[in-house]
């Protein structure tokens, strides 16, 4: 009941905590090498087609986006310093910066912009976020090869840039985080072999640092960017550095690491003795780990059952336990968009209860001989554990089943053919709560989308679809609201929890602010303002 | 001796079409397909309906399989191992970008292996059933069944947290100018670790090898000629010893790369191991293909050496 | 006195061996004198002790397993039992050579026949490399190798049992030695092989002035080539003489039932050839009394109960039968 707002509270104080202990006492220094650990070598540095998570970081360091996110969620000015929305919703206008560098040295103009999200909209450069600009007029008709550009991209001058939408989105705007590319290195190479050039792989962007080498496997070299619009940054130098993450923890406390930004809360006690780090929390993550029911699975159907398994599992001892207590139990598919979630008094919560569980069995009629699966891949040393913990949970009430592990190919297969009984798996959330279509609305069941329950509800397909029409914040919220509560009763997923995300850095480190929730083009999110950051 | 190898060069050449057929056959047998496998689903929701069907197209992969290995084929004869799905980087830069440190990784894992595991054989098979003898049974027991991966991690926690001796990993040290000292302090743990196994084994056999040689007659022969003990160790019962080993030696090279996908993994190393198991994880099969054929050839380049090596060592094979 | 004529003599050698499963005692009690120039047949059955006793002699009895637990073993007067192992190795090639009953292993085969012959003149006789292969050379051609030059070169597999031999022969005297001991020198041989081995030893016995001692489970080599003979029962010598004294009186009946189980040649082709009836007793557990006696055709009370020793008969021979004297 009071959890969302326990998660108001936490982020409350973790803010402050933070901003306590940077105090503005100490003096800024400059200079300085900072060392960043990620643990796999980004498959590819070009932001059209790179999937690894980590390549992130890396665009962090050396790209811009059009907008931001500030604490509070709202979307603030970045490249675009200002933008105007048309009273039909169709139009946005950004002004933007001037004097904005690329690392090269050359200015930063509306050229750039149009080039990126043209690219965006080209099939041949295999790009893995046409999502982004589809809403834009036109964009669907250059990516069939109909148009030869998208015509709701339209440059003004060099520092006004007008999108136009075939039809009002409110999502729009949120998903214009996107690394802005040059158009004067890009544009001369062809398209469809962009993504292999070696420019492709320099990270030329207007951020606070430039990659000066590269050495394979090991790790990546950058430095300070002199002409950085939000001014010449405080560290020099920085490595990234790559290494196994049992490994960077020894190297963390060597000396040889300085911030490890995905840190397992398995390790924590670990590092709690080692004076020289310190914790860093972002309580709200884009990532809910879940059980997903097939729903085509006849023993599912009543969602009796569902919820059952819910009460059955002792979601918050798993957090205690496992997680040290990182994380927070919820109880619908999570988004960032506090103003879409329903008031905790209108839901469910699924407390730990055996006896509900079971009673609610015995009404749906469950079967006690049938073994259902589990099946999940390894990707995170916590969740992985809950499978084998929820299964002994499932025992307890007179489930039997049997957990199954894949790796992540075959899994995938397994599930899009349908063939599962649950899934569980951790699930990416979007700015706007509007993402939760890819997973709800009927029309995405797999494999045509990601719907991997097959959940259908003509109630909520209509929410959807109205949700994007309306841009009344109020109005908004009122639909999101609904889904949710619909989905928390109905239960085609049951959300474990949300792992709080955890960092741990070297207390050399100063300066560094997090926002409480985690918002970007994809994940991570740590570095947005790194040019801020000083070492002692 | 030149037939003699034209002819296991031959037999070489068969053998690896074969390898790469099977190969082909295998990994496309695999479960999962390389696209969903490298691109994560919440990813490919955003990239558009059609998306996996156009770098399917794009990637040759809904050609059957047969043609997709004679294509295969016929670029690798000329000298083209194709292109990586992951990121569209020509597999053939991809591997030597990395080769260089994997071979330096495990050339030094196999002459520590050598260097050490096999005067350790020899001793304990000439103080058969001494302390020293059981000593070294110990050793290569544990040895052999010590996992790389808690060993590396048992060093690094020793050597490079504890007494600071060692960096953590790694192929040199980051801004540091090049030295052959900083080359070596960062080699020699994961060298060790990838050695470790293989020192206990060729221990092992180099113990019961020699053990049987001490036990023939022409030792006896040498022996009764006056020959003194150590000439009959190290000139006639160690060249016949060494035969068996040669085999054993070259039946290693391969477990060796194996080893050296969770060495170079647990050290930081920038070898082919780690992108082996990256290609395999997210169904590289044109990048998994060319690592599987490098390292196919170079067992076979191992295995011939070894029966050069023989024919060298052993006339009863050179002249047959 | 006596021991000074002798270029061998052997005193009481015992030599056990300690296994797992028990005390072998493979040698228990031989003794036998070799004089210059002289030949010694050693006869009896496999696994009486002959090797064993040849190997002692050579101190290569392996250790462990093996010890010499008792004796001496005179050569030229000293007992090279005592002496170190320094001395032991001179004497080895140089005094004493051995050749050995499978000439298809006892060579190293990964080195040139020419390569193995030399090392031991290079060792004992401290030539040069290429006047010890000459040297080899030469050796070859003295125990009959044709195109001996171009053969030095070659690895034992490329060689016939015979001419093997032939090259532990020709190793084995490339040192003058004074004593040569050949251990069942041509049992893996066929017959022509056999005889022209023979004829050679023999040959090459003037020549160097050699003693020799042979051993050997067939009588008709030992009819053959030797002066002496010492019949070797369960480890212990039982009868000892002159070769022409046993064959045509032989005084222990395990000598007389060897002789019997030898194919003559007047021999009608439907005679049975005989054999001694019984098994050789197992080393381990050795009958009480004389270890002949489950096998012999006089045995009595007595002999199952004590022992006999060595006893003196006449001509100086020695038998170890209590019953001797009834045959
Ligand atoms: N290394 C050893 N360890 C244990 N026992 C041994 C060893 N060598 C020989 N013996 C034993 O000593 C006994 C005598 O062996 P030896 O080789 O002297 O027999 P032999 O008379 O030469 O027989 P053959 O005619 O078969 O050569 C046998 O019982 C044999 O098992
Ligand atoms: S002592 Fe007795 S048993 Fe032994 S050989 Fe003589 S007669 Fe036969
Ligand atoms: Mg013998």
């Amino acid at each position: 009941m009071k959890i969302v707002k326990k998660i108001w509270l936490v982020g409350l104080a973790v803010l402050l905590v933070s901003l306590m202990s940077f105090s503005p006492a100490m003096a800024v220094k400059e200079g300085g090498t900072l060392n960043l650990h990620i643990n796999k070598t980004p498959d590819s540095l070009w932001p059209l087609t790179a999937t690894c998570r980590r390549a992130t970081y890396l665009f962090e360091l050396t790209y811009n986006y059009l907008v931001g996110f500030n604490d509070a969620n709202e979307i603030v000015p970045q490249l675009a310093e200002s933008w105007d929305v048309s009273d039909d919703g169709l139009t946005y206008t950004f002004h933007l910066r001037k004097g904005v560098k690329f690392h090269d040295g050359y200015p930063f103009t509306a050229k750039d912009v149009e080039f990126t999200y043209t690219l965006l909209a080209n099939k041949k450069a295999a790009s893995l976020f046409f999502g982004k600009v589809e809403p834009v007029k036109g964009a669907k008709a250059y990516y069939d090869g109909e148009a030869n550009k998208v015509d709701g991209i339209q440059v003004v001058d060099d520092y006004t840039i007008k999108f136009v939408l075939e039809k009002p989105n409110a999502a729009f705007l949120s998903n214009l985080m996107f690394p802005i590319v040059p158009e004067h290195i890009f544009g001369k190479i062809p398209v469809d072999q962009l993504a292999t050039s070696p420019e492709s792989q320099k990270l030329i962007g207007t951020g606070p640092f430039k990659l000066v080498k590269y050495v394979t496997d090991q790790y990546y070299e950058f430095e300070c960017f002199d002409d950085y619009w939000q001014g010449k940054p405080h560290i020099e130098k920085i490595y990234v550095k790559i290494a196994k993450a049992d490994v960077a923890i020894a190297m963390l406390e060597k000396g040889e690491i300085d911030y490890i930004p995905e840190f397992p809360p398995s390790e924590l006690d670990y590092v709690k003795s080692l004076p020289n780090l310190k914790i860093l929390t972002q309580t709200n993550t884009t990532w809910p780990w879940a059980w997903c029911f097939n729903l085509k699975r006849s023993y599912f159907k009543d969602k009796r059952v569902r919820q059952a398994i819910a009460y059955a599992l002792d979601r918050q001892g798993f957090v205690d336990s496992v997680l040290r207590g990182y994380g927070t139990v919820v109880n619908f598919p999570n988004t960032n968009a506090r103003w879409a979630w329903p008031d905790p008094s209108e839901i469910n919560q699924y407390p730990y209860n055996p006896e509900k569980a079971k009673t609610l069995l015995k009404e749906a009629g469950w079967d006690p001989d049938r073994v259902i699966e589990i099946l999940y891949y390894p990707g995170n040393k916590e969740r992985d554990q809950f499978a084998t913990i929820g299964q002994q949970m499932l025992k307890n009430v007179g489930i039997k089943a049997d957990v199954v592990c894949m790796d992540v190919a075959r899994a995938v297969e397994k599930f899009h053919k349908g063939n599962f009984d649950i899934l569980q798996t951790g699930a990416s959330a979007q700015p706007d709560p509007d993402y939760q279509s890819l997973y709800f609305e009927s029309s995405k069941v797999i494999p045509a989308g990601d719907n991997i329950t097959s959940y259908a509800n003509k109630r909520v397909d209509e929410l959807f679809k109205k949700g994007r029409k309306t841009f009344d914040p109020a109005e908004r919220a009122k639909i999101y609201k609904e889904i949710n509560k619909i989905l928390n009763d109905e239960l085609p997923w049951i959300i474990i929890c949300e792992p709080m995300h955890v960092s741990v850095v070297n207390k050399r480190v100063h300066g560094m602010h997090f926002n409480p929730n985690i918002i970007a083009f994809r994940d991570p999110a740590r570095l947005l303002d790194i040019h801020k950051w000083w070492l002692e | 001796m030149g037939a003699y190898i034209i002819r296991r060069l031959l037999i070489g050449l068969v053998v690896l079409f074969f390898v790469t057929v099977i190969l082909f056959i295998l990994m496309n047998l695999m479960p999962g397909d390389p696209i969903t496998a490298y691109i994560p689903p919440e990813v490919l929701a955003q990239a558009g309906p059609e998306y996996i069907e156009i770098r399917r197209e794009q990637l040759g992969l809904n050609k059957p399989v047969v043609v997709r290995y004679f294509i295969w084929l016929n670029e690798l004869v000329h000298g083209n191992m194709g292109y990586s799905v992951q990121n569209g980087e020509p597999v053939l830069s991809r591997i030597k970008e990395r080769i260089g440190a994997t071979f330096e990784l495990t050339g030094t894992a196999l002459l520590l292996a050598i260097i050490i595991g096999i005067p350790i054989g020899i001793i304990s098979a000439v103080k058969q059933y001494s302390i020293v003898d059981s000593l070294v049974t110990l050793f290569s027991f544990t040895g052999v069944s010590i996992p790389v991966f808690f060993l590396g991690l048992g060093l690094i926690y020793v050597f490079s947290l504890r007494l600071n001796l060692l960096p953590t990993g790694g192929l040199a040290t980051i801004g540091a100018p090049p030295s052959l000292l900083d080359k070596l302090s960062h080699l020699i743990m994961p060298a060790f670790v990838l050695s470790v196994a293989n020192l206990a084994q060729f221990a092992r056999y180099t113990r019961s090898s020699i053990l049987d040689e001490l036990g023939q007659d022409y030792v006896r022969t040498a022996r009764a000629k006056g020959v003194k003990e150590l000439r009959v160790l190290f000139y006639h019962i160690l060249r016949n010893g060494m035969i068996p080993l040669i085999t054993v030696i070259a039946l290693q090279i391969p477990l060796l790369f194996g080893g050296a996908v969770i060495t170079e993994q647990v050290f930081s190393w920038p070898g082919m191991g780690r992108l082996a198991l990256e290609a395999i994880m997210q169904r590289d099969y044109p990048l998994l293909m060319g690592i599987t054929t490098v390292i196919a050839i170079l067992v076979l380049i191992a295995n011939l050496l070894a029966d050069i090596l023989y024919a060298v060592v052993d006339p009863r094979i050179r002249y047959q | 006195m006596m021991r000074d004529q002798n270029l061998l003599s052997v005193k009481n050698l015992r030599t056990y061996f300690y296994t797992e499963d028990g005390v072998v005692k493979a040698v228990d009690g031989v003794d036998f004198e070799i004089k210059k120039g002289e030949t010694l047949g050693m006869v009896g059955e496999s696994g009486c002790g002959k090797s064993v006793s040849a190997l002692s002699i050579m101190r290569l009895i392996p250790m462990p397993p093996g010890r010499i637990v008792e004796g001496e073993i005179y050569f030229k007067g000293e007992d090279i039992l005592k002496i170190s192992e320094v001395a032991m190795r001179k004497i080895r090639g140089r005094d004493i050579s051995m050749i050995f009953q499978e000439p298809m292993t006892s060579l190293n085969p990964v080195y040139t026949v020419g390569n193995q012959i030399s090392e031991a003149i290079t060792i004992h006789q401290g030539l040069n490399r290429k006047d010890s292969w000459d040297k080899a050379i030469e050796m070859l051609r003295q125990v009959g190798i044709p195109d001996a030059s171009k053969r030095a070169k070659e690895y034992p597999h490329q060689m016939s049992g015979g001419m093997r031999q032939r090259v532990m022969i020709a190793m084995a005297l490339s040192c003058n030695p004074e004593l040569l001991i050949a251990d069942e020198p041509t049992t893996s041989l066929d017959v022509t092989t056999q005889a022209q081995i023979l004829d050679l030893i023999g040959k090459l016995q003037e020549e160097f002035k050699l003693s020799v001692l042979i051993i050997t489970h067939n009588l008709g080599i030992v009819a053959e080539v030797a002066d002496k003979v010492a019949v070797v029962y369960a480890g212990k010598v039982v009868e000892y003489a002159k070769t022409d004294e046993i064959f045509s009186h032989p005084l222990h009946p395990y000598t007389i039932g060897l002789l019997r189980s030898v194919p003559r040649l007047d021999m009608k082709k439907k005679d049975k050839l005989q054999t001694i009836e019984g098994e050789v007793p197992d080393s381990l557990t050795f009958p009480s009394g004389c270890k002949f006696h489950p096998r012999c055709f006089l045995c009595q009370e007595k002999c199952r109960t004590k022992e006999p020793p060595l006893i003196k008969a006449e001509n100086g021979r020695l038998v170890r039968c209590w019953r001797y004297n009834e045959i």
